[in-house]
């Protein structure tokens, strides 16, 4: 059977055609193949993005909230109320320097009034 | 000859686009044919080419000369040919009318000039179950060897005559009809 069907190959095989010039047409395109890839290689290449810049911005920015968490949450003293803190730090101070600087006040644009309110505070400590 | 110069160019990157193109000049026609009849239709041929020489290229700089180069591309022209079968037998097979939607197909190629008898054999052949048409296709246009068709396919040389035993009896009746025994 097989002998019976070879005969009609050359018959079948004969039945297709191409379209006339086809296979020098399609040279061309075939060999733009690599050119074309090349292109879609190139295309698909991703932008380089410089990213030392934006690297930096956030070193910096990431630094000074740091040294500003690291100031702000400083484990001494933090829980006793500002105030207190002050007052305890005038306390500490000699009562030669308060008078100095009282006194500087006065000569150098300060008035009396002030001295004496000044000294009025300081007496009530 | 010519196999041996393509496979010194294609080795060298500065000579590879050299490669190619004598590996175009040398197989585009003989590849055509060849997926022709495993596709049948032009356009889809045409389409076929295209992808397989595209692979083709895009592969070239791993090609190892292991096989020979026609035997590389004629495997990958292949794939390319089932799977592209394999898409359209999907779209073709949902059809309730499937033998009369296939010679419709076959005629509607402006580039099909078969007459009749010729129309109802390629009929015949393309309303083979996919594999017994592959197995029918490989070895009754190519005359490719078994033990070729067992590695290309990955099925057994047993089952591939079997196949091909099948798919000649399916063909053989259209053609009895035909004439008219």
């Amino acid at each position: 059977m097989s002998e019976d069907l070879n005969k009609y190959k050359k018959d079948l095989e004969a039945g297709l055609k191409v379209p006339e010039a086809y296979f020098a047409e399609k040279k061309k395109l075939l060999l733009a193949i690599p050119d074309n890839e090349i292109k879609v290689e190139v295309d698909k290449k991703p932008k380089v993005i410089r990213l030392w810049p934006k690297v930096l911005t956030w070193s910096l920015s990431a630094a000074a909230v740091i040294s500003i968490a690291f100031f702000l949450l400083k484990p001494s003293d933090t829980n006793v109320d500002p105030f207190v803190r002050l007052e305890a730090h005038l306390n500490e101070m000699d009562k030669e320097q308060i008078e100095d600087y009282l006194m500087n006040e006065y000569i150098y644009g300060g008035d009396e009034s002030l001295l004496l309110s000044e000294v009025e505070f300081e007496d009530l400590n | 000859m010519e196999d041996q110069r393509i496979l010194e160019l294609i080795k060298k990157p500065s000579t590879r686009l050299e490669g190619f193109n004598l590996l175009v000049e040398t197989y585009q026609e003989r590849l055509y044919w060849h997926i022709r009849k495993m596709v049948l239709n032009h356009d889809d041929a045409d389409d076929v080419l295209q992808n397989t020489f595209i692979k083709v290229w895009k592969a070239l700089e791993n090609f190892r000369g292991d096989s020979k180069i026609y035997t590389w591309i004629y495997r990958i022209a292949t794939n390319e040919s089932l799977s592209h079968i394999q898409k359209s037998k999907r779209t073709y097979s949902s059809d309730p009318n499937f033998e009369t939607a296939l010679s419709t197909k076959i005629q509607d190629d402006p580039y099909f000039d078969g007459d009749a008898a010729q129309l109802k054999l390629w009929t015949a052949i393309e309303q083979l179950p996919e594999k017994q048409m592959t197995v029918f296709k490989l070895k009754y246009f190519e005359e490719m060897k078994y033990d070729d068709m067992s590695e290309l396919l990955g099925t057994s040389v047993g089952a591939l005559k079997a196949s091909y035993h099948h798919a000649v009896n399916k063909v053989k009746d259209v053609l009895l009809k035909q004439l008219n025994y």
